[in-house]
């Protein structure tokens, strides 16, 4: 009796030590693939954020500037660009082009102390500015949830279990180096000078 | 044992060096102040009224407004170092996440130097970028560039102040709005609290409950600080509620 016994419960006391071993490991994949989802979607509501107000910074800006086709132009087309992106990859690479795109705006509204001094555009300036902080804030966030979950999927025995229930690694949201920093929409009062 | 010893004095100095180096970089917040005047600018008097505010706002609605003053941001983008402050330093409710914070830097030379407001999300709807922005362009600006620092910070303080106390609907005394910069005689807050009484009285008498029934609840509307209810939260000191920020504000050059 004690003979056939002996293997099974060997054998069960293995699964029940494994299992263990798993379940909260599993569980706290689950909990970190749930958080990093969380993190995104503030990514994302930052980014559709941004990209509402660009259709009211873009009337504002025609308001005093319209002959400024060429800045006005590549505005509205990073704008298409971040609204056809999936991936965090994708949306990085858009929004950087946002970026580059509002940069050349505001060296633009230099000629313009009337659009400068425009209250509505001043608010929509801050606001999107605002937006760029909020979502350099959100991204860190985020980047450092990945981290987190990435290495407890790289790292065993969390690798067997991601690997068994597929979880995988995430992407960071990072686009090309040295674009990470933010254009500074930030223009001195219309007192100056 | 030696090279345990020598590894240890390592690890302990390697730990040393990286506090000091986050001291650089953020100061550390005081204990019971709201105002925080490292850059050395601001009147012992504007300080002690501007904390008072921000203690009865604090009691009242667990909201947190702090000033802050430094030499320099060493070149970080203002928003960000005012969102990390309100992160790191924990202004506003854990909950609501309802900080805000109003920081100027005073040693970047003139022009360069940045004035910034920061707020928790919990505020983001009563203080959005756009309206921290104007707040910055009316009442700090003019002021601190006609070198009133003092008048800078108290006109952008009741802004901030009176909206937040607004979104509470709280009634705690606001701050006199500074712009106008004239501060109401005394014998007006004299003769409205006279007023006040004997409405008070003759309403409460009308109630039948005649004035010496016991002091319930507030008094009514506009009352010096200090009625506004207890707050939620145990301890008195107001900095360290544990709120966040989610990086809402706005920031100028001055």
């Amino acid at each position: 009796m004690k003979k056939i016994v002996g293997p099974v419960g060997i054998i069960v006391i293995i699964l029940v030590v494994l299992a263990l071993l798993f379940i909260p490991k599993y569980n706290s994949l689950v909990t970190a693939e749930e958080s990093v989802d969380s993190k995104w979607a503030q990514v994302e509501n930052q980014l559709q954020r941004r990209y509402d107000l660009i259709p009211n910074l873009v009337e504002s800006v025609k308001g005093y500037a319209n002959h400024e086709k060429e800045v006005i132009a590549s505005i509205t087309e990073a704008r298409a660009q971040m609204g056809s992106a999936q991936s965090p990859k994708e949306q990085a690479v858009a929004n950087d082009a946002l970026n580059g795109a509002l940069r050349r705006l505001l060296v633009v509204v230099e000629n313009y102390p009337n659009l400068k001094a425009d209250a509505n555009f001043r608010q929509l300036m801050d606001e999107l500015a605002g937006t760029e902080n909020r979502l350099a804030v959100a991204r860190e966030d985020y980047n450092n949830e990945v981290q987190t979950f990435n290495k407890t999927v790289k790292r065993f025995p969390g690798n067997l279990i991601a690997g068994m229930f597929g979880f995988e690694q995430k992407e960071y949201f990072k686009a090309a180096a040295g674009a990470e920093k933010a254009p500074s929409i930030d223009f001195g009062s219309t007192g100056k000078q | 044992m030696k090279r345990l010893i020598f590894q240890l004095a390592i690890v302990s100095i390697m730990f040393i060096l990286s506090i000091t180096m986050a001291d650089a970089a953020m100061p550390t917040p005081k204990k019971n102040t709201y105002m925080h005047d490292f850059a050395n600018v601001l009147s012992t008097s504007v300080k002690e009224e501007l904390n008072h505010y921000s203690e009865q706002l604090d009691k009242g609605t667990g909201a947190e407004i702090m000033v802050v003053t430094v030499d320099t941001i060493n070149g970080e983008e203002p928003k960000m170092y005012a969102t990390k402050m309100i992160r790191s330093w924990g202004i506003g409710d854990a909950q609501k996440n309802n900080g805000v914070l109003i920081l100027a830097t005073f040693g970047q030379g003139d022009g360069n130097n940045d004035v910034v407001i920061a707020v928790g999300q919990g505020l983001e709807g009563a203080l959005p970028d756009g309206k921290l922005g104007r707040i910055l362009d009316t009442a700090f600006y003019p002021n601190a560039r006609a070198g009133d620092i003092n008048k800078a910070f108290k006109a952008t303080y009741a802004e901030v102040f009176q909206t937040v106390a607004h979104e509470y609907n709280w009634d705690g005394k606001m701050p006199g709005n500074t712009a106008d910069n004239e501060e109401m005689p005394t014998w007006m807050i004299i003769l409205i609290a006279i007023i006040v009484l004997v409405i008070y009285t003759f309403i409460s008498n009308g109630r039948g409950g005649g004035p010496r029934s016991g002091r319930r609840g507030g008094f009514p509307g506009g009352f010096p600080g200090g009625f506004g209810g207890g707050g939620s939260r145990g301890g008195g000191f107001g900095g360290f509620g544990g709120g966040s920020s989610a990086g809402g504000g706005a920031s100028r050059k001055f």
